[in-house]
């Protein structure tokens, strides 16, 4: 079924050369395990780490290599990106969103759920917060989508926005801050990831419902709520 | 369906039946109707099993998913807003909880055979809440 759902997916993937595709890599999955085939029919694994472009050789390519576990074993490789082969990415759970290059792509499979479960996770929410840190930041209030595999993402990322939220308010300052600022807390359907604290309620913005789209990044979140605590 | 069967049938409709469904309305705070294909439930040289059958196969399961769906306001909304009808019968030889139900138009069909894994409930139970609570 995972399989099938990722087959699908890739159908919609853009075609891109590997200059883009390393490039891609680096800048936004640069832990990421991938194998080089050279032309040579060598192999190497490792994490992409730097891509340049000289004069005489064109794009080059430097690669820490690992063993086949994924273990740094300390040696570089540097590779004219023309004389590799293919690429192989290793780290499967983010294959979808490095070929689509982090448009609206992600591995994500959710199971169907239906609006009563979602409510309840609601309600989970404000109590697990409050009995963590002591502050009520309030049930999130959302028009719930009627699509009963968006509703299992919701599902899925509202622990996320939780746990991001227990661990910033772990933080004595951002805890005295959140109490004296808000008493409400609103998920809202988003194209991107943003948050805003007006009127005494926090609004996180989120493509809460689209299944495709990536799922929320903690440490994105956390510099955005910090920023209006 | 023999006199044994018929007999059998009219005694639990009679007595568990009424019990158990009086039982399921409460837990939900409304009343549900319910359709039992009877003529399917009669499986023949069973008869002196129809009570335990029934009542561990189709109802005791329902008992217990409404008591964790209407565990809160929400759910016990949640449930009136979303079921009218159940629906018995024994038509597809389905012998385990995970395929025995359905829902369409509020209506909860549960299609298993009277007399098999009868001592599965909590098997069925779990089964019927998860598959209720996705549906709500």
């Amino acid at each position: 079924m995972i399989i099938e759902a990722l087959h699908g997916k890739l159908k919609l993937v853009p075609a891109i050369n590997k200059q883009e595709l390393l490039f891609y890599i680096i800048q936004n999955f640069p832990n990421s395990l991938i194998k080089i085939n050279t032309i040579a029919n060598a192999h190497y694994c490792g994490t992409a780490v730097n891509i340049g472009n000289t004069k005489d050789d064109g794009y080059m390519l430097i690669v820490q290599l690992t063993n086949d576990r994924g273990d740094v074993n300390g040696n570089i490789l540097q590779i004219a990106v023309n004389k590799i082969e293919s690429i192989e990415l290793l780290d499967t759970k983010n294959s979808l969103a490095i070929l689509s290059l982090g448009k609206t792509l992600s591995n994500n499979t959710y199971e169907a759920s239906g609006k009563l479960e979602v409510l309840r996770i609601f309600e989970k929410f404000e109590t697990e917060i409050l009995a963590s840190c002591s502050v009520n930041v309030g049930t999130p209030q959302m028009v719930l989508p009627s699509n009963e595999f968006a509703l299992g993402r919701i599902l899925k990322l509202t622990p996320l926005v939780q746990n991001t939220i227990i661990n910033l308010l772990k933080a004595h300052d951002a805890c005295e801050s959140w109490r004296k600022n808000y008493t409400a807390i609103f998920f809202e359907e988003h194209e991107t990831l943003e948050v805003k604290g007006i009127n005494g309620a926090i609004t996180i913005l989120f493509p809460f419902s689209v299944i495709d789209a990536p799922e929320i990044d903690s440490n994105q979140l956390t510099t955005m709520l910090m920023a209006v605590l | 369906m023999g006199l044994l069967e018929k007999r059998a049938i009219k005694e639990f409709q009679d007595n568990s039946f009424k019990k158990l469904t009086a039982e399921i309305n409460t837990l939900a705070g409304f009343d549900i109707e319910f359709d039992v294909k009877w003529e399917t439930l009669a499986v023949e040289e069973y008869a002196h099993l129809y009570d335990e059958g029934f009542t561990k196969v189709y109802f005791t399961p329902i008992l217990n998913a409404f008591k964790e769906i209407t565990s809160d306001d929400m759910g016990k909304q949640a449930l009136k807003d979303t079921l009218l009808k159940i629906s018995i019968k024994n038509e597809n030889d389905i012998h385990y909880g995970d395929a025995a139900y359905s829902y369409e138009n509020k209506t909860l069909t549960i299609d298993h055979k009277p007399m098999t894994n009868i001592d599965n409930i909590e098997e069925r139970s779990t089964a019927l809440a998860s598959f209720l609570i996705k549906k709500m």
